[in-house]
C-alpha cells in the first residue's frame, strides 16, 4: 500500500512537471503602455491686413483681420507657443498678433508685437485639444511708412517648452 | 516545467508591446503667410464754417483795432474754425482754398490764412474772386503729416456802400500734389 501511494504520487508529479498543466486555465503576461510626448499645432487662414483711412488730423487707422484658427493638441505640462517673422517690418510699420488661449489652458498674452525673433503668445498651456483658438493681426503704420505695396510675411507658430 | 516556462516566457516577450495613444506627432511649428498693404491715404476736414455779423458790435477797423466812427471800411475777423489733415504722401502735398462762386457785392473782400504746423503758410490770401478754376495756395509743403485742429482765420472786410444783406459762399479747401 505504501508503495502505491508512493508510486501515485511520483506520477502525479510527473504528469504536473512533464505532461499538459491540467489545471492551468490562466494565463499572464506583462502589457507596457508607452505614452510619448504629443505636441501639434495646426493653423488655419489667409489673412489680409490693408491700411487705406485715416480720421483727418491722426495716424492711418490699423488694420485687423480675425479669420485664422490656431488648432492645438498637446499632453505636456507648461507649454508655450511662439511666433516670430521671416523679415522685419518696414520702418514705422507694426504688426501685431493676439491668439486666445486654448479652451480651459494656458494664458494668452494679447497683443505681441512680431519680430523676426519669436515672441511669447501663449504660456502655461497643460495638456489640451482645441481646435478653435482664435488669431487676430492687427497692421498699424504712422503716416512716414508712406504708401506700401502689398508684401507678404510668414509667420511661424511655436509650440515648445 | 522548463519548457513550459520557456514558452511561457515567449509569449510574454512576444505579447510585451508598446502601447501608442497615437502616431509620434512632430508637426510642432505651423507657419503662415500674412499679406499686408498701406494705400495713399489723403484726408482734410474743416469744421462748420463761421458766421461774420457786421454790426456795430463787431466791427473793427479795416486793418485792425477799434472801428472809428466816420470810417467807410471795417471788418470782421474770425479764427474760430479748424481744419485736420492726414497724408502719408511721400511727395509734397498742398492746400488750395477757392469759392464756388465769386463774391460780387459792391466793397466786400474775404481773406483766408490756414495754420499749419508742420507746413509752410501762406499769408493771408484774398479768395473774394477766386473760383473752382482757379484755387489759390493756402499751404503747401505738407509731407507725411498728421496735423489736427489747425486754425483758419478769416477776415472780411465791408464799406458802408455793401448792400445790406446775407452772403453764404461755400469756401472749399482741397489737399492736393504740390508739383515741382
Amino acid at each position: 500500500m505504501k508503495r502505491l501511494k508512493f508510486l501515485l504520487s511520483a506520477a502525479a508529479l510527473a504528469l504536473a512537471l512533464n505532461g499538459p498543466a491540467l489545471g492551468a486555465d490562466v494565463s499572464t503576461h506583462v502589457m507596457t503602455f508607452d505614452f510619448q510626448a504629443i505636441n501639434e499645432l495646426e493653423v488655419t487662414g489667409t489673412p489680409n491686413l490693408t491700411i487705406a483711412s485715416a480720421i483727418a488730423g491722426e495716424q492711418p487707422q490699423e488694420a485687423t483681420d480675425s479669420s485664422s484658427t490656431c488648432a492645438i493638441t498637446t499632453n505636456g505640462a507648461n507649454k508655450r507657443i511662439t511666433a516670430s517673422i521671416d523679415t522685419a517690418m518696414p520702418a514705422y510699420v507694426t504688426l501685431k498678433v493676439n491668439v486666445a488661449a486654448p479652451s480651459g489652458s494656458g494664458t494668452s498674452q494679447g497683443d505681441v508685437t512680431l519680430a523676426t525673433s519669436a515672441s511669447n503668445v501663449v504660456t502655461g498651456i497643460s495638456p489640451v485639444a482645441d481646435s478653435s483658438p482664435a488669431i487676430t493681426y492687427k497692421l498699424s503704420a504712422t503716416v512716414q511708412a508712406g504708401v506700401l505695396a502689398t508684401d507678404t510675411r510668414t509667420v511661424t507658430f511655436t509650440l515648445s517648452d | 516545467m522548463k519548457k513550459r516556462l520557456s514558452t511561457i516566457m515567449a509569449i510574454a516577450a512576444t505579447l510585451s508591446m508598446l502601447f501608442i495613444a497615437g502616431p509620434v506627432m512632430a508637426a510642432e511649428t505651423a507657419d503662415q503667410t500674412v499679406a499686408l498693404q498701406v494705400t495713399a491715404i489723403d484726408m482734410i476736414t474743416a469744421t462748420a464754417g463761421p458766421t461774420l455779423i457786421f454790426n456795430p458790435a463787431n466791427i473793427e477797423a479795416s486793418g485792425g483795432g477799434a472801428y472809428v466812427v466816420g470810417s467807410d471800411a471795417f471788418q470782421i475777423t474770425d479764427a474760430t474754425t479748424t481744419y485736420s489733415v492726414t497724408t502719408n504722401s511721400a511727395s509734397n502735398k498742398k492746400i488750395t482754398a477757392h469759392l464756388d462762386t465769386a463774391l460780387a457785392a459792391t466793397g466786400l473782400a474775404l481773406n483766408v490764412a490756414l495754420a499749419s504746423a508742420s507746413g509752410v503758410t501762406s499769408a493771408e490770401v484774398a479768395i473774394t474772386t477766386v473760383v473752382a478754376l482757379t484755387p489759390v495756395d493756402v499751404v503747401t509743403g505738407l509731407l507725411q503729416e498728421a496735423d489736427a485742429d489747425q486754425v483758419i482765420t478769416y477776415r472780411a472786410v465791408a464799406t458802408v456802400e455793401t448792400p445790406v444783406a446775407t452772403y453764404s459762399p461755400v469756401v472749399t479747401f482741397t489737399l492736393t500734389d504740390q508739383g515741382v
